[in-house]
């Protein structure tokens, strides 16, 4: 084998093994080795499958970028897929297994698209599954779906625990290499609480690729203890700053636990940080990028800095016999560090001249150079067996005649450096191309707060980048309002100063050796895009950067072209014949490398997924055994069953014992509004449709209010408790819109009047007791409160003591019998209940839930919330007779409209099956009897209940000619289950239509 | 007559749970009878209703909204310009007296002594603690001493008053919708888990 561990070196502690599996196979590797190095350490190069061709591939980067070593991690409800093998901290246990590929990696079933790929280039799909058919598409979509993707997640749900975590500082730093290590010292050192962050699980970026032990080590020492001493200072190692948002707001991702077996006790696998930082350092780096040649895509191929981290950081050698390309001074660092390694070198270098002594510290390190050539393309298929080189001209971009073939089983690339602008792109910031670096730089220079330094900015000098880090570091602590002296930056001599001496020839592309075969180029790994996409993209003429990412779909795989966009851009600008500078490039979106759902919903997930609300009556209600309900985010006892009952049955015998004797149930729910103030009567006259300046001290009005577009908002009830003080109600689903629309008006609309409103719903706890026995019950069980017919009439308004627990008590019926609503302080709550429950027992008191509720107030006719849905005005409702005509009130104006008062409108009426006995469902389709039932016919039902009184289903609902139509009978169509009934066309209130029982 | 019952009855028994170990991060802690007392004026009077606040209450009332004031057994906090909450043992003894102290157009006042849970939330990691649920700096320097925010816990408005410094630890209130104050309990104890947390007994508001 020819990758391997080498003897001495590397910044892993060799001193704890750690044993890991991929693909089954264990091996083992060193704490501090990413699965990336430790395959290659292994000897293993081969790592994966490219997506739609299914070539063999392997390590491309030693970072975040990697486009082609994802892997699968862990199992079960853990398993993460597209995992780049460069990010993963090996430990024990740790399970890894490559992807897109069956049954195996070395023999790959798929590989067969490889032999179709001159027909599955760009645009394959949507030029040939369109037909014979227009459903065509649907018949082949399933197995293009089986083909896609990459690694395949779980479906079982993931049992690690997320943290979302705010978080806010001065100054946020991006990245601990050179640059951003000395901009947090300067940030920190002017006074700023400063936030430092890096991607890599240590703290040094660009500096731990240096051999270990090399000068620049002391330097970072040097910086991180100084920095670890300043409690402003807090360092976020295994951090992405993976998005920039508005204000300042920066999304950040930490892996807590990632590098662990598993996340221990309560420690949450990862945690995302939302951070407000007043400034920003961005000092992310670049990264390096390759050249396209024919078939530069093989394991063996990889980036120069790649090899160099590989052989400096991990101590593992990728190749005996390496070949590095490059077209930039960069690359020399690698191929010395590569020679000093062991390995045999030979550097081909595409410029025409480089200096002299360059070429001889190659030949002292024991290195071959071809000055003036390219490779070509490789040999080899599971992995690089040579490389063809050639005379090249940089000018021209053509390859001449006399090529030769390198034997070889690695080829470093280096075709230039690309800055990480991604978060100066989020925020709209276009780069600039700089010609002389051929790379994109962040244009201007604080932009959006950012304040870039280092290798993402251009400057490549390590000594450099501190400086300019610094720099930046004391710009952003005083943008953010600190400027203590700094000091000055120690040391930075230890740092080389390893910018380039000769400048960088841009080499796009190299085209085959005249003589030999032409192979693919490929430009995007990760998404298998070639250059001969791109020129197809050209001939039909998506020509702009959009169109060519979009129908090629280079950069648009998961690490968003990091290594392919600046390549694909400066050939499509040479295909236009454009200046790079003028073609442009697509904006960056978040995340920069892909971030796991579940960091961003953080807790939120399973029973935390939304807060839930109680009534002070909820555990009472579970004791009793009550089935609960959701409204909204409340909990609702539903029905409480007795022994073998279900829904329907329960629901039937509360409806029965309340209008034969009593029942109470839970109405804590209701919205619950203060108002008070000397203009309170005004302001309600203004908000209902109804008139009330005349109401009384001590009693309480049923209410209905509109929108300003004149549809029924919501009603209610409303008491007067004393001269300026009101106290109203509304249904529980409106109670947060009424709220916010009565503060509107009293800030926006109103602000002269003299009116507080405050929400008091969960500052009572209400139970409605109803029935023939409710006054009996109610005068037993409370004092201080003459309840009779007289001093207490309906609609009034009284205070007394239930067991010493202060109440107010207004008569009011929802159900239509004879009926009270009883509020207490919540604190009570219970305590009421259960007073209330125990006066009641003699009397057959029994607790009723939401749905007899609702059973209950149908037979009457009441509307609520499926009649009130937003659609409906009152004349719908038949509530016409409600609004004043003496007062102007919020929507009635628009209320006029001539589509609001079309007499065609389908209007309240109530219904019962022809044949007395079917059941009717609530949604049905209301058309006329025998047909034609077309479109949305002449209404719908509304609500439905079993009436116990009357033995058969009810419903309500409405219907084109509402009342006038009594008597009719039309069809309600229920298509979901195909059921046709024929219903009458009745009045709605079904149960005691005179209301003789609530006025008793 | 019937005690007041808590919304967190049964589900806050006295007990250390998460991270076991040393010294818990957070102690929770629920401030239980204090009442709470709403007076709201109107631009062309709020300057005297605060002064009359301040006369009943014995300190001064909050010139802005982000800082409450404080004496032994009462905090007054500014939720808007015209708004006030009268807190802590003093809003019962108070209730009746501030009833009657306005005119209706000087100002009106609301009894909401049952409508909020108060959570105590102290302990030395009691800001990074909050730092998982309020998106508010809490570093002292910019949040000091009796700071209030009103802000989203759990997609619910509460209200964080800085409530005590030392020596007993920097406390945290928390005034939650009592109907919700059983889901933030639950909630909010999850996310303590990683600190190790205790919980203790309520605190009768009236030691402050």
């Amino acid at each position: 084998m020819s990758a391997r561990r080498l003897g001495t070196g590397g910044r892993i502690d060799r001193s704890r093994s750690v044993s890991f599996t991929f693909d089954g196979r264990s091996y083992r590797g060193f704490a501090g080795d990413t699965l990336a190095s430790a395959l290659i350490a292994n000897g293993v190069t081969l790592l994966g499958r490219s997506f739609k061709y299914h070539r063999p591939r392997g390590v491309v980067t030693a970072g975040s970028e990697e486009p082609c070593a994802l892997v699968t991690l862990r199992s079960g409800g853990r398993r993460e897929p597209n995992v780049p093998a460069t990010m993963v901290e090996i430990h024990d246990g740790l399970e890894a297994e490559s992807q897109n590929r069956w049954p195996s990696l070395s023999l790959d079933a798929m590989a067969v698209n490889d032999w179709f790929k001159p027909i599955l280039a760009a645009g394959f799909y949507y030029k040939t599954f369109m037909g014979p058919t227009r459903r065509a598409w649907m018949w082949f979509e399933p197995f293009i779906r089986r083909a896609a993707g990459l690694g395949a997640a779980t479906r079982e749900p993931d049992p690690d625990r997320y943290e979302t975590v705010h978080m806010f500082a001065d100054v946020l730093v991006v990245g601990a290499g050179p640059a951003g290590l000395a901009a947090a010292l300067a940030a920190a050192r002017a006074g700023a609480r400063t936030v430092l962050v890096d991607e890599g699980a240590e703290p040094g970026g660009s500096l731990l690729n240096a051999p270990a032990g090399a000068d620049s080590d002391g330097w970072l020492e040097a910086a991180l203890a100084e920095l670890n001493g300043l409690d402003t200072v807090r360092i976020l190692t295994r951090t992405t700053a993976y998005g920039a948002y508005d204000h300042g707001v920066f999304g950040l991702v930490e892996r807590v636990g990632d590098h662990l077996p598993a996340p221990e006790g309560a420690m949450p696998r990862q945690r995302h940080i939302l951070l407000r930082a007043g400034a920003s350092v961005i000092a992310a780096g670049a990264a390096e990028r390759p050249i396209p040649f024919g078939n530069n895509d093989r394991p063996g191929v990889m980036l120069a800095s790649a090899a160099r981290a590989y052989v400096n950081r991990y101590g593992a050698l990728p190749g005996e016999r390496i070949v590095v390309f490059a077209n930039n001074d960069g690359a020399y660092p690698a191929a010395l560090d590569l020679a000093r390694a062991g390995a045999r070198v030979t550097v081909v270098e595409a410029r025409k001249e480089i200096p002299p002594a360059l070429i001889s510290t190659c030949c002292e390190a024991g290195a071959d150079i071809f000055v003036g050539h390219a490779v070509t393309a490789t040999r080899g298929r599971k992995r690089v067996e040579g490389a063809v080189i050639a005379p090249f001209n940089t000018i021209t971009g053509e390859t001449a005649a006399g090529w030769r073939d390198i034997p070889c089983d690695v080829v470093c690339v280096s075709g230039g450096w690309t800055p990480v602008v991604h978060l100066a792109s989020q925020r709209g910031v276009r780069p600039v191309y700089d010609e002389a670096l051929a790379a994109f730089v962040p244009g201007g220079a604080a932009i959006d707060g950012q304040h870039h330094a280092g290798a993402c900015r251009g400057t490549f000098s390590t000594r450099g980048a501190a400086r300019e880090g610094f720099a930046a570091g004391l710009e952003a602590a005083k943008a953010a309002g600190h400027g203590k002296p700094a000091g000055e930056l120690a040391h930075i001599d230890v740092l080389p100063d390893d910018g380039w001496e000769t400048p960088i020839v841009p080499v796009w592309t190299v085209p085959p050796a005249p003589g030999t075969r032409e192979a693919k180029r490929f430009v995007d790994l990760q998404n298998d895009v070639s250059l001969s996409d791109i020129e197809l993209a050209h001939r039909e003429g998506y020509v702009s950067v959009e169109h060519l990412k979009r129908y090629t779909t280079l950069g648009m795989a998961t690490d968003q072209g990091k290594m392919a966009n600046v390549n694909a851009l400066a050939v499509m600008a040479a295909l236009r014949d454009l200046p790079i500078g003028d073609v442009g490039t697509t904006t960056f979106r978040p995340p920069y490398t892909p971030v796991a759902i579940g960091a961003l919903a953080g807790p939120e997930a399973g029973e935390h997924f939304k807060p839930v609300r109680r009534t002070p009556m909820d555990a009472v209600h579970r004791r009793e055994g009550a089935a609960m309900t959701d409204a909204g985010l409340w909990k609702r006892a539903w029905y409480y069953p007795q022994a073998g009952e279900d829904v329907n049955a329960a629901y039937i015998r509360e409806m029965m014992a309340v209008r034969s004797a009593a029942g109470m149930v839970d109405v804590s729910t209701l919205g619950k509004i203060d108002v008070q103030g000397p203009d309170a009567a005004e302001f309600l006259n203004r908000v209902y449709v109804n008139g009330w300046s005349k109401l009384a001290v001590g009693k309480a009005r049923y209410g209905v209010m509109l929108r300003e577009d004149g549809f029924v908002l919501d009603d209610g009830t409303t008491w007067r408790i004393s001269e300026h003080h009101y106290f109203m109600t509304t249904t529980t689903a409106e109670a947060a819109r009424v709220m916010a629309h009565l503060e509107y008006l009293l800030q926006v609309a109103w602000p002269d009047l003299k009116v507080h409103v405050t929400s008091v719903s969960d500052q009572w706890a209400a139970v409605a007791v109803a029935g023939p026995k409710s006054r009996t019950i109610l005068a037993d069980a409370l004092s201080g409160l003459d309840l009779s017919n007289e001093a207490l009439p309906h609609m009034g308004v009284g205070f007394g003591t239930l067991d010493g627990i202060p109440v107010r008590v207004a008569r009011l019926s929802f159900s239509g019998e004879l009926a009270y609503e009883v509020y207490c302080p919540a604190g009570f709550g219970e305590a009421m209940w259960q007073a209330l429950k125990a006066a009641g027992a003699p009397h057959g008191l029994i607790a009723y839930g939401t749905e007899a509720l609702g059973g209950l107030r149908v037979e009457k006719g009441h509307v609520a919330g499926s009649e009130i849905d937003g659609r409906t005005t009152l004349s719908d409702l038949g509530l016409e007779r409600m609004a004043s005509t003496k007062k102007p009130f919020l929507g009635q104006v628009l209320a006029g409209r001539e589509a609001l008062t079309d007499g065609g409108r389908p209007r309240l009426a109530g219904f019962v099956p022809v044949d007395g006995t079917a059941r009717i469902r609530p949604g049905s389709i209301l058309q006329p009897h025998g047909g034609p039932h077309e479109g949305h016919g002449l209404g719908h039902i509304s609500s439905t209940t079993y009436s116990p009184e009357l033995g058969h289903y009810v419903a309500l609902g409405l219907v084109a000619g509402g009342m006038e139509a009594e008597g009719q009978v039309v069809d309600a169509c229920y298509p979901v289950k195909g059921e046709v009934v024929p219903v009458r066309i009745t009045s709605p209130h079904f149960v005691d239509p005179e209301g003789e029982r609530l006025r008793g | 007559m019937a005690d007041i019952r808590s919304a967190l009855a049964d589900h806050a028994a006295p007990g250390r749970h998460g991270t076991p170990g040393q010294a818990p991060g957070v102690v929770l802690r629920e401030v239980s009878g204090a009442g709470l007392v709403q007076v709201a004026a109107w631009p062309d009077t709020v300057g005297a209703a605060m002064a009359r606040l301040a006369e009943l209450a014995g300190i001064a009332a909050p010139e802005t909204t982000r800082i409450a004031t404080a004496g032994t057994d009462v905090t007054l906090f500014r939720l808007a310009p015209e708004r006030f909450w009268i807190a802590g043992a003093a809003a019962d003894r108070l209730r009746e007296a501030v009833a009657g102290a306005f005119a209706p157009e000087e100002a009106v006042v609301t009894d909401l002594g049952h409508s909020r849970t108060v959570l105590r939330v102290s302990g030395p990691e009691a800001r990074a603690f909050l730092a998982r649920s309020i998106a508010i700096d809490l570093d002292p320097a910019i949040f000091p001493l009796h700071s209030v925010a009103q802000t989203a816990l759990h997609h619910v408005g509460v209200l964080v008053h800085f409530a005590a410094g030392a020596p007993e630890g920097d406390a945290f209130d928390l005034y939650i919708p009592r109907s919700f104050a059983l889901s933030h309990w639950h909630w909010l104890t999850h996310l303590a888990e990683p600190f190790g947390y205790e919980v203790r007994e309520a605190l009768a508001a009236a030691s402050g």
